[in-house]
């Protein structure tokens, strides 16, 4: 067709512009914004100067058409590609939002455990660490404790301390309850809530509501 | 975005507007395209000095990019007109045989007047509409049709024509080409 459009580039000169189309309306036509039956297609048949102007605006249409198309192609990787990172990002946050959950319900189900201080060698007091220690091992649940206190320990009301330190300044849990009699053993129950304990190194304390006196006993968490 | 090729300055070196800057551009960047067979520094000059023209003339210029096109489409014109009969002082031998290729470009340009000349004689107005029509991609019968306000079947039948009467002027062109003597005989 380059003969043809050569044909048409130069035998119809037409330098005076007799009838020609305004510019919009040859861009009209460049950019197929007007209808194929539109009569300014024939003055291109018969004017260089037009056709010329029409190819013009045509290769300019034409090369904002493949940069736009080329632009959206772009975007559209980018999106995907954000879309695959947003996706894995999210799978991976779900997976692991789950698990946590999980491992949440399965910790707040109370769990059993009895501790048995009867024997227990305790010590008296922050300065008494000298004396050998029992360790006693716990989860890091919600526990429903049963402990057994040493010997000849009193009936009465009980504060069951799970501290990082002896004197007690920070107290990962507490729980109250009555020392009952059990066939010549006091055991105290009470229900600790330990999820929130580090795996770790703590002291049990007891402290006995009438005179207030505190024993200590090692206690180790772990983490379920 | 563009990479800028023409250093567009009015006569005193200034840079001239950015509308006439936008015409010369889009002019130049239509020729370098259209005429790919002309060197684009030539047509780089020729839109610079288009450019430089719309900005003498200012205002009385109603379309920049109007004249932008026609000005510099007349300049591609004039040149290969002038290109092709351009007279070359030879002697014999090697100066000889390049005149030689000179004269080949100069049978071409004339075969391709003469073909252009019997196309505009064979070539009805309904038939360079048509052409027109492919031109503007608008090839299929079902557009044609709509364009010239006929059915399907006549479009089809009118391109088809079109297309012989083309196809028919070229191959005589081409028959004639190879040992054309329309312009001149060599002997010996």
């Amino acid at each position: 067709m380059d003969i043809i459009k050569d044909y048409f580039l130069e035998t119809n000169p037409n330098p005076e512009r007799k009838g020609c189309p305004d510019e919009a309306t040859l861009q009209g036509l460049a950019e197929d914004r007007l209808p194929v039956s539109h009569p300014a297609r024939l003055h291109l048949a018969s004017c260089s100067e037009c056709f010329a102007e029409y190819r013009g605006y045509r290769f300019a249409w034409q090369d904002a058409h493949k940069r736009r198309r080329r632009l959206v192609q772009w975007a559209a990787a980018a999106v995907l590609v954000a879309s695959a990172g947003a996706a894995t990002f999210w799978s991976v946050e779900h997976h692991l939002a789950q698990r946590e959950v999980q491992q949440q319900v399965a910790a707040a189900v109370p769990v059993d455990a009895t501790v048995n201080l009867l024997d227990a060698g305790t010590f008296r007091g922050p300065d008494d660490a000298a004396t050998p220690i029992q360790q006693v091992l716990l989860p890091a649940a919600v526990v429903r404790l049963s402990v057994i206190l040493p010997r000849f320990s009193q009936t009465g009301h009980y504060d069951i301390r799970i501290a990082k330190d002896k004197e007690a300044s920070y107290v990962v849990a507490h729980g109250e309850g009555e020392g009952i009699d059990n066939a010549g053993t006091t055991v105290v129950k009470v229900v600790l809530d330990l999820r929130g304990a580090k795996a770790g190194m703590y002291f049990l304390a007891t402290v006995r509501g009438a005179d207030n006196g505190v024993y200590y006993y090692p206690l180790k968490i772990n983490q379920r | 975005m563009t990479r800028t090729k023409l250093h567009l300055v009015d006569k005193h070196g200034n840079t001239i507007s950015s509308v006439n800057r936008a015409a010369a551009e889009a002019a130049f960047a239509w020729a370098e395209r259209e005429f790919p067979q002309i060197d684009p520094a030539l047509v780089a000059d020729w839109a610079e000095e288009v450019g430089k023209t719309i900005e003498t003339y200012g205002q009385r210029v109603e379309s920049p990019k109007r004249y932008a096109f026609a000005a510099l489409h007349g300049k591609v014109r004039q040149w290969m007109r002038s290109k092709a009969s351009k007279e070359i002082p030879v002697g014999i031998g090697v100066d000889l045989e390049k005149w030689v290729g000179v004269e080949n470009g100069i049978q071409r340009m004339m075969d391709r007047t003469i073909l252009f000349n019997e196309l505009k004689a064979k070539l009805n107005e309904r038939d360079n509409f048509i052409l027109m029509l492919l031109l503007q991609d608008i090839s299929t019968p079902a557009g044609v049709a709509e364009a010239l306000g006929v059915n399907y079947a006549a479009a089809a039948q009118a391109i088809h024509r079109v297309k012989n009467r083309i196809a028919a002027s070229m191959a005589q062109s081409e028959k004639e080409e190879p040992e054309s003597d329309r312009y001149c005989r060599v002997k010996g």
